[in-house]
């Protein structure tokens, strides 16, 4: 019997450090031009799937989420524009990009994302089959 | 006045800073960190003819979780508490470690920290902080004579 798996990441783009890391290197993490992979949150209640990933910097026309082939893809470019004489530089332009295969049972018709904050958040919700129900107990 | 009042009120005149402070905002705040880890953000910082800019991402910064302030002995400190509310989900997986964001700066003499102003977009915050007067660059008048 397999084993339901929320959530999947793609083998190729796991994520190289966890966020408290990626602070404190924030240089290293962000170099101009590096694509990197954001790291994430997933949480799940009864009737859908979040993903939650920081982006901060990120328009919303600078966002792509896209559905295919069973696999949810996230890119997103984030642009610096200097106001002056830099002195400290941590931040970057980078690209981010990630992907993970998404479970049977979810409602690919309705998955849908919003940024808000510098923070993303892409909503799967379940399907009816996949969402728990009480199974009604006959009297014998 | 008493002698004692008389007293406390000439040495606050001579030591300002020495005056014990009212209980503000900020000192709420930071009592809150020491229960709460903190993370430092990435910054960016200019200088411009007319003023020094930061930016510092900050995801899940609004104007009603974060809070900047300026202390003449402490500089800038920028304090943001970004946890979402998750209504009733529960985590299946994890790479974020729930975090404030905590910046502290101490500013020169030449920027004038009381006119601070400060703004959050997009996760990013920018402080922007004037120069004195004196600090501020001029174009200097060329007199030509023959």
């Amino acid at each position: 019997m397999a084993t339901y798996t929320p959530m999947q990441q793609r083998r190729d783009q796991r994520p190289e450090q966890p966020r408290e890391a990626a602070r404190e290197q924030p240089i290293q993490q962000m170099k101009p031009g590096k694509r990197s992979t954001p790291p994430v949150d997933i949480y799940e209640n009864r009737d859908e799937i979040m993903l939650v990933a920081d982006m901060p910097g990120t328009r919303r026309e600078d966002l792509d989420v896209r559905f295919a082939n069973d696999t949810l893809t996230v890119s997103a470019t984030r642009l610096i524009s200097p106001q002056g004489t830099p002195l400290v530089q941590e931040l970057a332009a980078t690209e981010l990009l990630r992907s993970f295969l998404v479970p049977k049972g979810i409602d690919t018709a309705n998955i849908n994302a919003e940024l808000k904050n510098g923070v993303m958040r892409v909503h799967l919700p379940k399907s009816e089959a996949l969402k728990p129900r009480q199974i009604t107990v006959n009297a014998g | 006045m008493g002698i004692n009042q008389m007293v406390q009120k000439v040495k606050s005149a001579l030591s300002p800073h020495e005056t014990p402070r009212e209980p503000v905002a900020k000192d709420v705040q930071r009592e809150g960190l020491s229960h709460r880890p903190v993370a430092t953000p990435p910054v960016d910082a200019y200088e411009s003819d007319d003023e020094w800019i930061l930016r510092a991402d900050v995801p899940g910064a609004r104007p009603d979780n974060t809070t900047v302030w300026f202390d003449p002995r402490e500089g800038l400190t920028v304090h943001v508490q970004p946890h979402p509310p998750l209504n009733g989900k529960d985590a299946l997986f994890r790479e974020y470690v729930p975090a404030d964001w905590y910046y502290a700066v101490q500013l020169p003499d030449w920027l004038d920290g009381a006119r601070a102003e400060s703004s959050v977009a997009n996760g990013v915050l920018t402080v922007r902080v004037p120069k004195q007067a004196h600090a501020r660059t001029k174009s200097i008048p060329i007199s030509f004579s023959n």
